[in-house]
């Protein structure tokens, strides 16, 4: 078939066809997109976040959609890109992993900015401060993180929650290993207070006040674990773009009153 | 400082390779438990489901149907956090040996009563034919060859309670599955840390299909099975 004079033709045509269509491609190796070029393009702005951490981000229970404190920062950086908002609810130990790999354009979850963290990813300017609290049931004798010595103590896996009592309880000796129960989600950290699992949920203090008031008397925040903690946005270290337009729309956001009125609806 | 393998940053895994010691010693142990209690039940409840009485038989047929029409991760959490309502609180690691090992006994109940009802029945007509009775017949003729038949589903059953005993990690039990989750959650290298645990766990169920091909071997009856 493709032998003698007839053959090379044949040949020649078929890698002159295919130069001629690779060429054509070569305006795609240009520069990366920007990120938020990558957003225009999608019409939609991707942000992860983990549940179940009110009144961060929670599932409404009549509708079914996430709402928040986090999910309206998320909705006024869309609002102002112009685009439309995509909420991812994943466990809080896969938000980072995401934002590297690209699968979200931004992790906003409650989530601290740390140094450790901030090898992986940029944060935005920080939009909220916090510290952590000791939430036990009612009728429980603890009231200091010395008491918790012994006890069983459940986390978010992930958060700073949990690297405090690692570094705190159980790197002291205080706590064993076996004895703190980490989950991908706060919400069964909850679980693990209110089925008697654990003794104690050692979580950022406004989440733990939140879940309080609605827990329905069942449990009280004991404790204020003073750690300073400033929230921000997790995006990608390339997308320096995406990072500067965050920090405009979150100054904007403050300079307006729009930030307070937020505040207000969310911690009345 | 990193290690590199590959060209893939591995010191995620050499630097906390301690951690890796007492979460292999969780899953095998998860694993060993589920295995027996599923293999016991198994064959209680395998040997129901060959019974000619309806009334042992259909409580049987139920037990198999629902534990295998529901997901091994729905009854963990039933285990769990739902004994905890109805006031029985049970910890982290009997739970989850609880409800993979009972998950097991259903398929290791139908592998077995497979096996039993794949003898012909010619041997058991012979058994009673030469006076034993039904017990007999099943614990001198019928069961020996049954469970030697059986051995290879029971090896491949005995591989997929290893796999499911990563579920633990959802209720925080620390086996090679959530030691891998908790790395990813300081490292954020998830491809590193769960191909490890991939690799943990291929060598686990090729150690364990190697036993049971050996245990094969040893106890085959020489010239059983082939054509007269």
């Amino acid at each position: 078939m493709l032998t003698g004079k007839a053959g090379a033709v044949k040949i020649l045509g078929v890698v002159l066809v295919v130069a001629l269509i690779s060429t054509s491609f070569i305006g795609c190796l240009g520069a990366e997109k920007s990120a938020i070029d990558k957003i225009n393009d999608r019409k939609k702005l991707i942000i992860g976040t983990s549940s179940g951490f009110p009144p961060f981000e929670m599932i409404n229970g009549t509708t079914n959609n996430m709402e928040g404190f986090d999910i309206d920062i998320a909705q006024a950086v869309a609002d102002s890109l112009g685009v439309s908002l995509e909420v991812r609810d994943l466990d809080f130990s896969f938000l980072i992993g995401s934002v590297k790999i690209g699968l979200i354009d931004m992790a906003v979850a409650g989530m601290t900015i740390t140094s450790d963290r901030e090898k992986s990813v940029s944060f935005s300017n920080p939009y909220f401060k916090a510290d952590q609290a000791i939430i036990v049931l009612n009728g429980s004798t603890i009231q200091t993180p010395a008491d918790l010595q012994g006890k069983k103590i459940a986390v978010n896996l992930g958060t700073t929650g949990d690297i405090w009592v690692t570094s705190n309880l159980v790197d002291t000796g205080l706590v064993a290993a076996a004895d703190v129960h980490r989950f991908g989600f706060a919400s069964a950290a909850f679980l693990e207070l209110t089925t008697h699992h654990v003794d104690a949920v050692v979580i950022d203090k406004p989440v733990a006040d939140a879940y309080v008031a609605s827990a329905g008397g069942v449990a009280k925040v004991v404790y204020t674990i003073v750690t300073n903690e400033y929230y921000g946005i997790a995006m990608r270290q390339s997308a320096t773009d995406l990072v500067s337009y965050v920090n405009v729309v979150l100054q904007d956001l403050k300079d307006s009153g729009q930030y307070d009125i937020i505040v207000q609806k969310w911690f009345p | 400082m990193a290690d590199y393998l590959f060209g893939m940053d591995i010191s995620p895994i050499t630097q906390n390779i301690h951690l890796f010691y007492s979460a292999i010693l969780l899953t095998v142990l998860i694993s060993l438990v589920a295995i027996v209690l599923g293999f016991a039940l198994g064959m209680l409840v395998g040997l129901a489901r060959s019974s000619r009485s309806r009334l042992i038989r259909y409580p049987a047929t139920a037990y198999v149907d629902v534990i295998r029409g529901t997901p091994l991760l729905v009854q963990l959490f039933l285990w769990y956090f739902g004994l905890s309502v109805i006031g029985i609180n049970i910890d982290p690691l009997p739970a989850a040996m609880l409800a993979v090992g009972f998950h097991s006994s259903a398929y290791q109940a139908e592998i077995v009563r497979g096996g039993i009802q794949s003898i012909p029945k010619g041997q058991t007509e012979a058994a009673r034919a030469v006076g034993m009775t039904h017990l007999q017949s099943m614990r001198f003729v019928i069961l020996p060859q049954a469970l030697r038949l059986i051995l290879p589903p029971l090896s491949n059953e005995f591989v997929i309670v290893i796999k499911d005993s990563s579920l633990a990690y959802a209720i925080s039990v620390a086996e090679i599955t959530l030691v891998s989750y908790q790395l990813n959650a300081r490292y954020y290298e998830p491809f590193t840390v769960f191909l490890f645990a991939a690799l943990l766990y291929l060598i686990l169920t090729y150690v364990t299909s190697t036993l049971m091909r050996t245990l094969e071997r040893r106890v085959r009856i020489p010239g059983y099975g082939e054509q007269e």
